[in-house]
């Protein structure tokens, strides 16, 4: 389970949350009763470190931060609100260099922004985006996130086998299946070749949702459970 | 009349407006399943939706109601500028239920929306689904009627199957009782187009409690 480590090492600023929370704007019905939902559907975003630098992400409005590191379960944020349609303004500071990122989510989205290696000292941010449709609770939901440019199409196997349980994970792009809640161990392939080491990933568990990532930092894989952050 | 199985069982049942005012399911429902032999607990947060239960929560919608009751004892009505709900976890400490039944649906479903806002809902139901899973307590989520369309909350059929299916995904490890099977589209007169009169309301207490009677929910729980 060492990989699926929950992200209490991550040192995560809750203030950040302020700056990026949906402020659930709903409609009140004519009679002002109650509402039936929110105004729009709620959008996450999260944050990977795919390099072997230390990373923070900092939010010049209210100065909130995620700080990554470079060890696994921690290389990753929780999902965190973000009202759609809003722009969100962020740097991502980086190996002593500052990458500005600006994102405006769409109702439903989930947004991944991972930072990577572009060449020698130099870095870049990645941004995935998937708007899921299905949440069924008696299968476990299992997502791959190949931000790896050197593999163009990877896949994810058993551990020790050739299964192609992810089959074409290209670079840049989001692969997701449900998968009945049993113990997984995955170990990604790049041309048949195996990278890094398996992953173990535990008794998956009907409901929660997973993330594979294959990154191009030193410790080329992980996997995560999702989680959400706060908010309304 | 339900069936026997009932008999014995402490049923706690946690929902929003359908359990907030006297003569709605809190009265119905409630009584449906104490005359089949349980002690029920019944908790009514009107506008609440189901992450609101997790923690004690305060009104969103101060101009509507609280209520609830326990046993054969009196509706308790609070007004929303006053309530909040109760945490799952402390009910569950207090009532030591042997099912949970929960009745949230339309305060989630979007009505005034052009789309149904299914990943907050799934964020909503999944808040609660998780506590309901710690406690490791048998449970059934009820999903909505069909009411009829046109009336204030915006409510049309199509919302409610697409609400109800979205429900019928994500409630596990609850069971999904599924209303919509109860009666035919607009068979039981509403008042606003949500809520229902009085016939409504004994017939949809009945439907639920008939439901909740069955081998496979009440049989199946270890009192």
């Amino acid at each position: 389970m060492s990989t699926l480590r929950r992200i209490s090492a991550l040192s995560l600023s809750v203030a950040l949350l302020g700056g990026f929370a949906a402020t659930s704007v709903l409609a009140l019905d004519a009679t002002g009763l109650y509402d039936t939902g929110p105004a729009q559907d709620a959008s996450f975003v999260r944050f990977v470190n795919g390099t072997d630098e230390k990373v923070a992400i900092t939010n010049s409005k209210n100065k909130g931060k995620v700080e990554l590191s470079t060890q696994g379960a921690a290389r990753v944020s929780l999902f965190l609100p973000i009202k759609a349609g809003a722009k969100l303004s962020a740097n991502v500071v980086v190996g002593g260099k500052t990458l500005p990122l600006e994102l405006v989510a769409k109702p439903s989205e989930f947004i991944t922004v991972a930072t990577v290696p572009s060449g020698p000292g130099a870095f870049k941010t990645m941004v995935l985006r998937e708007q899921p449709t299905e949440f069924n609770a008696l299968r476990a939901s299992v997502a791959v996130f190949n931000f790896d440019a050197n593999c163009a199409s990877a896949e994810v196997n058993s551990a020790g086998k050739t299964d192609g349980i992810f089959k074409n994970a290209t670079s840049q792009a989001i692969q997701r299946r449900a998968v009945n809640p049993i113990k997984a161990q995955v170990q990604w392939a790049c041309a048949g070749k195996p990278l890094g080491t398996a992953l173990d990933m535990g008794s998956l568990q009907a409901g929660e949702r997973y993330s594979i990532f294959l990154l191009p930092a030193k410790q080329v894989s992980l996997a995560v459970q999702d989680e959400l952050g706060a908010g309304k | 009349m339900v069936s026997s199985l009932l008999a014995g069982l402490v049923v706690l049942v946690i929902g929003d407006s359908h359990l907030a005012t006297p003569g709605y399911l809190i009265t119905t429902l409630h009584d449906e399943l104490t005359q089949g032999g349980a002690q029920v607990y019944s908790y009514g947060a009107c506008g609440m939706n189901a992450g609101d239960w997790v923690k004690a929560t305060k009104f969103s919608s101060p101009s509507c109601n609280a209520a609830s009751r326990e046993g054969k004892g009196p509706i308790k009505v609070v007004a929303g500028a006053k309530a909040s709900t109760v945490a799952y976890a402390d009910l569950v400490a207090q009532v030591k239920p042997d099912l949970v039944v929960v009745v949230i649906g339309d305060t989630m479903a979007g009505y005034m929306q052009d789309s149904l806002p299914k990943t907050w809902v799934w964020q909503q139901v999944s808040r609660l689904t998780k506590v309901i899973k710690t406690s490791e307590k048998r449970c059934v989520w009820v999903g909505p009627a069909w009411g009829s369309e046109g009336g204030k909350y915006g409510k049309t059929y199509a919302r409610a199957q697409e609400m109800s299916n979205a429900l019928g995904e994500m409630v596990a490890p609850c069971t999904y009782i599924n209303s919509l099977e109860f009666s035919k589209k607009g068979e039981w007169p509403t008042i606003d187009g949500q809520h229902f009169n009085a016939v409504g309301y004994k017939k949809w207490g009945q439907s639920i409690a008939q439901a909740i009677a069955k081998p496979e929910i009440a049989g199946s729980i270890k009192k």
